[in-house]
């Protein structure tokens, strides 16, 4: 059949954007509940999403393997190729924050805790719009223009994270907590808002591609 | 059949020269395999040759009627120029080559038709033009269906292959309706071939060339070309055979490579971007007088020497 590694990379493309999104939303879940102080449920949930991180994997040595086995023109490859790369290193930033949790059993302070989970989800939630971005690019179900539009919206969203990021770290550092414990929670806020990071660096990739495909 | 040789190497040349011009960008960007792109170039030129090569043949052969040995060394002097500017890393056009020695032998027996170069040379310096225009008229044009149309990634993906494989067969085509008569059209108006001999072995022979010693060429112009992008050697590529084309029904024969430099530095115009270097645009123009003027001299010297035995 005449393109059939071309279809067969776009469908692993979705499903690599799928794992990625689960895998973001299954760690958000993991630390929702490490903050309620269920750590047994949320140490579960933690090693799914280690499964689903190392699914995600597997898929981008699949589409390697596709891509450089001759499936699209070498520019479009190239293009392909660094989208998949950067939505993988969101899926990289939530394994490793829900590690984070885990590993280290943070204690974040009563008082602080509704503004952890709000940052969180806001940075965790970005993998929607980033989804949406990158399905429509590759699905073809809109013009350029609103690809680069959603793209957009999750620089929006990471410019979001960044102001709560900055009135958190204020807060930990104005309260009463010993420093230790402060540069803790920091490296700790550190490890949320580096997913949305990752999501900004993938919808600039996108954003690229689309401004290649321009002519 | 031996004063067919200078032809057959001039065709052999040409095959193996003018295939990177018009498959080069596919086989770079990988759309298409070297080997299925040199036997598509193969039929491609034949089937063009065939049926609109004859155009272009009573040009060359109008230029001067020439004798069974004077239409042999006209196509050996060809043969012999463009061997040399191409061992020399030179661009060549085979046109003008062909030109210049039916001229330098016309000289000798003093029947030249110089009315005729004036529209060839017009030809010749239209070519490049032709090329930048069509690519400036067509890359915004075809870019918006492009846009519009072309969405996802796969059709885009899709048309661009497919296009890159359209233009090179429809450039092959154009090359051998516009080029054969470089080949074999002297032995027309010499009387030693019928136009669908000529256009037939012309074409055989090119395609020879194309399928024995077109790879390196290809790779370097190609990778050269690719540099733009694929869509915009795309463009390049169809400008430079809709040119080839437009000259085969003015019953010119012109230069491929001139045609494609034409495209590339039309695409280049619209992107804003100088995409051949100056340098390039130099030695065409320098190709437009040289060119000719050597392979006439020694065209002329060749028909001397010949006739001194």
């Amino acid at each position: 059949m005449m393109f059939k590694k071309e279809k067969e990379v776009i469908g692993d493309m979705i499903e690599h954007i799928n794992a990625v999104e689960a895998c973001a939303k299954t760690a958000l879940r993991a630390i929702e509940i490490y903050l309620e102080g269920d750590t047994s449920e949320s140490g579960a949930l933690s090693l799914k999403v280690n499964d689903i991180e190392t699914q995600a994997d597997f898929i981008r040595y699949g589409i390697w393997d596709k891509l450089y086995s001759g499936a699209y023109l070498p520019t479009l490859r190239e293009g392909i190729n660094k989208m998949v790369e950067s939505m993988d290193k969101v899926a990289n930033a939530a394994e490793a924050c829900c590690d984070f949790f885990l590993a280290q059993r943070i204690e974040i302070p009563d008082e602080l805790k509704p503004q952890f989970i709000r940052v969180t989800r806001e940075s965790f939630g970005i993998v929607v719009p980033l989804r949406d971005a990158m399905l429509s690019y590759i699905e073809g179900k809109g013009d350029i223009p609103s690809v680069r539009e959603k793209a957009k919206q999750v620089g929006m969203t990471e410019s979001n994270v960044d102001e709560m990021e900055w009135e958190l770290t204020r807060q930990i550092f104005t309260s009463s907590l010993e420093y230790a414990h402060k540069i803790h929670l920091k490296l700790c806020l550190d490890n949320i808002v580096e997913i949305a990071d990752r999501a900004e660096d993938a919808a600039d990739q996108l954003e690229l591609q689309t401004m290649k495909s321009m002519v | 059949m031996w004063k067919l040789t200078g032809g057959l190497l001039v065709g052999w040349g040409l095959g193996s020269n003018d295939a990177a011009n018009i498959f080069g960008t596919g086989v770079a960007a990988n759309a298409i395999r070297y080997r299925t792109a040199i036997v598509l170039i193969s039929i491609f030129v034949v089937v063009g040759a065939l049926l609109e090569g004859h155009k272009s043949m009573d040009t060359v052969g109008d230029m001067a009627r020439l004798s069974y040995m004077a239409a042999f060394v006209a196509a050996l002097a060809a043969g012999v120029t463009v061997s040399a500017y191409s061992f020399l890393s030179l661009p060549v056009s085979t046109s003008q080559a062909i030109m210049g020695a039916v001229l330098g032998i016309g000289i000798i027996s003093g029947i030249p038709d110089f009315t005729r170069l004036y529209k060839v040379m017009i030809c010749w310096v239209l070519t490049p033009v032709c090329g930048i225009a069509f690519s400036y008229i067509l890359y915004p044009l075809l870019g918006k269906i492009f846009q519009r149309f072309l969405i996802n990634l796969q059709l885009r993906n899709m048309f661009i292959r497919w296009g890159l494989i359209f233009a090179g067969c429809y450039g092959a085509y154009s090359l051998g309706a516009n080029n054969v008569a470089n080949v074999t059209g002297v032995y027309v108006g010499s009387g030693l071939l019928t136009p669908f001999h000529a256009a037939l072995i012309g074409s055989l022979s090119i395609a020879f060339g194309v399928l024995t010693y077109s790879k390196k060429v290809m790779n370097t112009v190609g990778k050269e070309i690719i540099h733009l992008d694929e869509f915009s050697a795309f463009v390049s590529t169809f400008s430079a055979a809709i040119t080839l084309h437009l000259f085969t029904q003015v019953g010119v024969p012109v230069s491929t490579s001139q045609a494609i430099v034409g495209g590339v530095t039309g695409v280049g115009l619209v992107k804003g971007l100088r995409a051949v270097k100056k340098t390039t645009l130099i030695e065409i123009a320098i190709g437009w007088v040289s060119t000719p003027l050597l392979c006439a001299v020694i065209a002329y010297v060749m028909m001397r020497i010949c006739l001194a035995f």
